[in-house]
Parts: structure tokens; sequence; C-alpha cells
């Protein structure tokens, strides 16, 4: 009965609803609202659905051990989603400690065996795993997931810009606000980021480079 | 495709630079405008204005990633989880002694001042009587080793930690000591233990390190035992994690 009344309320009237009553139903909702949006940022910066999942989990607790600290002249989804994306950024900064993942180097023009290269810090000639190449008609889903590999390989700030900006349909300020750097800052990594995607990009997207095989060229 | 004049070619890098807020609506109206103008007459600027569009239009696209579970119960699970912890950690750093601590010495502690008592006998025995201790002797405090200061001034500086130690449980200490004095004692023997014990050829006897209770020489009590035999064989020494302490065989 009461949960059919408190799933329309907006983020703000559920938390002040939720320090009152402490119910955690009412927690649950906010999560349950939120969840998928948290879930395709992390999902999207760090390219992983499983450490995706621990950044949701490690989100809303935090959300939830911090629910006294938040005030509503920032949306409870702004604040949600800063939360969320520091925690993106430290599980970055700890892989990169942990050198779990080796840096790849993209370049279309390299030579040599793309699996002695992969790991070694050489530059390999594709993003994607071995499959149907550029030269093939790309499906929606191959398509997918070049795009979202690709992503991978931006700089942490440029991706972060990027992800929030045209995945996330944030604003300049929005993303300024969030980030905690200026919208002049924002504009100039979102164009760079966009450059070096496009360059990433080009070799499989481009119409006349589709005509032959990546490899060959 | 029109070639822009050599005025406009030179914007062409500002230009660039500001297509991304310009596809993005993020420009004021006069930045737009003078945009609008540029791309009108040149056709670099308006493909590269394409090529963006399309990547733009392509990251736009993005499917939505399959949200793998609902992770309401999970979240749920885990606050508990987290709230439980953090009752405990405060309640542990409240009182160390009473929580945690104290379950560690539990056991061992009455065993402690037994040891500590048997470890001032053997000290006191080791040193009374000793005729090759010549070290300049400093006087010992009456209370310091009661059963064995009935004999003539036992030649040991016991340092004040052994005061504190002794005087919790006298009753143990007493029983600890009472077989000090034994017949098979040898005093002779004990300079050789002593110096054995220091690593010295000449120990200093008032030297305090070798003889605080804290830091006891297992091998010195363990060979005090053997010497001494009667009635004092009955308790053991033996260490764990926490230190030495006397077990009754």
């Amino acid at each position: 009965m009461r949960m059919e009344s408190t799933v329309d309320l907006t983020d703000e009237a559920l938390i002040d609803k939720y320090r009152e009553e402490q119910d955690m139903a009412l927690f649950k909702i906010l999560v349950r609202r939120h969840q998928g949006r948290v879930f395709a940022v992390a999902y999207r910066l760090l390219g992983s659905s499983e450490e995706a999942e621990e950044i949701v989990q490690d989100c809303f607790v935090k959300v939830h051990q911090n629910l006294h600290k938040y005030r509503a002249h920032s949306t409870f989804s702004s604040w949600l989603l800063r939360i969320c994306q520091n925690l993106c950024m430290d599980a970055l900064r700890m892989r990169h400690r942990r050198k779990d993942i080796a840096a790849i180097s993209f370049d279309p023009q390299a030579q040599g065996q793309e699996d002695e290269n992969f790991g070694s810090g050489k530059p390999v000639t594709q993003v994607a795993d071995a499959g149907p190449g550029p030269s093939q008609v790309l499906d929606q889903e191959e398509q997918t997931r070049i795009i979202e590999e690709s992503i991978q390989l931006l700089p942490e700030n440029q991706k972060i810009v990027l992800v929030l900006h045209d995945i996330q349909g944030l604003s300049y300020q929005q993303i300024a606000d969030q980030v905690g750097t200026s919208i002049g800052t924002v504009r100039s990594r979102l164009h760079y980021g966009r450059l070096k995607l496009k360059e990433i990009l080009d070799p499989y997207f481009s119409p006349e480079n589709r005509t032959q095989p990546l490899k060959s060229r | 495709m029109e070639k822009p004049s050599q005025a406009r070619k030179e914007d062409c890098p500002q230009i660039e630079e500001e297509l991304d807020a310009y596809l993005d609506m993020e420009l004021d109206d006069q930045r737009a405008e003078a945009i609008e103008q540029h791309l009108a007459v040149c056709g670099d600027c308006t493909g590269r204005l394409e090529e963006l569009s399309a990547l733009v239009s392509k990251l736009q696209a993005l499917p939505e990633p399959p949200l793998p579970r609902d992770f309401g119960d999970l979240v749920e699970a885990r606050i508990k989880a987290t709230e439980q912890a953090q009752e405990i950690a405060p309640a542990e750093l409240a009182a160390p002694v009473q929580a945690g601590t104290a379950k560690v010495f539990q056991f061992p502690r009455p065993l402690l001042v037994a040891a500590a008592a048997l470890a001032l006998v053997v000290i006191g025995a080791t040193f009374f009587g000793s005729p090759s201790t010549k070290a300049p002797i400093a006087a010992v405090p009456h209370k310091s080793v009661p059963q064995v200061a009935e004999k003539p001034a036992l030649p040991v500086n016991v340092p004040q930690a052994v005061e504190h130690r002794q005087e919790p449980s006298p009753a143990v200490a007493e029983k600890a000591v009472a077989p000090a004095p034994a017949p098979a004692f040898k005093p002779s023997d004990t300079p050789a233990l002593v110096a054995q014990s220091q690593g010295k050829s000449s120990p200093t006897l008032t030297s305090p390190a070798p003889l605080a209770v804290s830091q006891p020489a297992p091998e010195l009590i363990a060979e005090y035992d053997d010497i001494v035999g009667d009635g004092i064989d009955d308790y053991g020494i033996s260490t764990n994690e926490d230190g030495l302490y006397a077990i009754k065989l």
C-alpha cells in the first residue's frame, strides 16, 4: 500500500522519508531507480561488467553512509553520479597500480603479430579481438563492441567527459560541476577526446577504408 | 569543394576547436553565428563537422548495457554487514581489555605472575652467596624479594618493575618462592650460569637488563629448574606468543 505511493516520490522526498522512517524498502526504491544509470556509467568508464557491478554496490553503500551529508541544493542523481565517478576513478587508479591491464598503444600501421604485441607495450593494429575485420560489414553488436573498446583507450580525463556528455547526456556545466573543473576544460577535453576516438575508429568506419582489410593497409 | 579564402583558412584551427561546442549547442549566440558564417564558405570545416556529428551519433546510439541483476537486495545486505562491522569495531576500541585482549591474557596472567616470582627467585638464588661477585652492589629494596632477602643482602639491583609485578599476588609469589632455599642449591654454579645467559665473561650484576621480568632469560630459568630439584621442579616454564608463563606440572 505504502509502496504504491512512495514509488512516485521524487528522489529528494524519498530521502527525507527514509531519514524519518529508516525503512530500507525506501532506500531500495532509490537503488532500483538509479542502478541502471550507475551501472551504465561504471561500465562505460571501466569497460568491465564485473567491476561495474562492484561499483554499483559500493556506490549505493557509500550513498547510504553519507546520506546525512546530502543537501538538496544539488540533485540526488548528480550527487550519485559524482560518487560513482569517483569510485570509478579509484578503480582505474588501482588498476594502473596493479598493472593488471597492460597499456595498449594503438597504431593501425604497425607491423608484427598481434598476439605478440598485446600486453607487451608494443603497438597493436587492432583494438578488437580476432574476428571479422573492419572490411566486413559490421553488425550493430560488433560496432558497439568496437566503440566500447575504443573508448577504453582514451586518457581517463577525456574518457570521463566523453562518457558523461555523449553517452549520459550531461551538459558542459553539469560535467564541470561533477568533475570539479571549468567549462573550458570540459570543452577542451571533449574536443581532444573525440578527436582521438575518431582517429581510433576511422580504420573501422571510414567508408574508403572499409573496402580492404585493416591489416593489409 | 570550395576553398576558403586566405583569411578564412586562418580561422579554421580556431573554428575546428569550437566545432564540438557548436555541435553540442554550448556556444553563445555570437560565436555560434561566427561559426555558421565560416561553415557557409569552408568545405573543410563543414566536412569536419559532419564527421564529428557522425561520431557523436554513434556514441549516443550505443545501447544501454543490460543490467546483470537487481542490486536492491545486494545493496541492503552490504549495508547491513557494514553497519554490523561498524558496531563491533567501536566496542573493541572502547574496551580493548574487556573485549579483545582479555581473552588472550585471561589464562596466562596468573601464571605470568607466578613465572615472574619464580624468575625473581631464580635470580635471587643465582646471585645469593656468590663468592665471585665483586661488583658494586646496590641496596635491594626490602620488599622486592621478601623470602630470599631474609638471607644476607641480595647482590642484585632488582628493577622497579619487579616490585610492581610481585605486589598484586603475593600468595602466588610465595608459592613459587617457597622452595627457593632448597638444600640442593649450589651457589657456586650460578655465576657461570649468569655469565652464560648474559654472554659475558664477567657479568655486571647491577645491570638491570637481564633481570627485567618482562624479558626473563628462559634458559636461565630452565637451567635453574634442573639445579634446584625438589619442589620447584613441579613448575615448568613455557612460552606462547604472549610471553613467558609458568605451568604446574
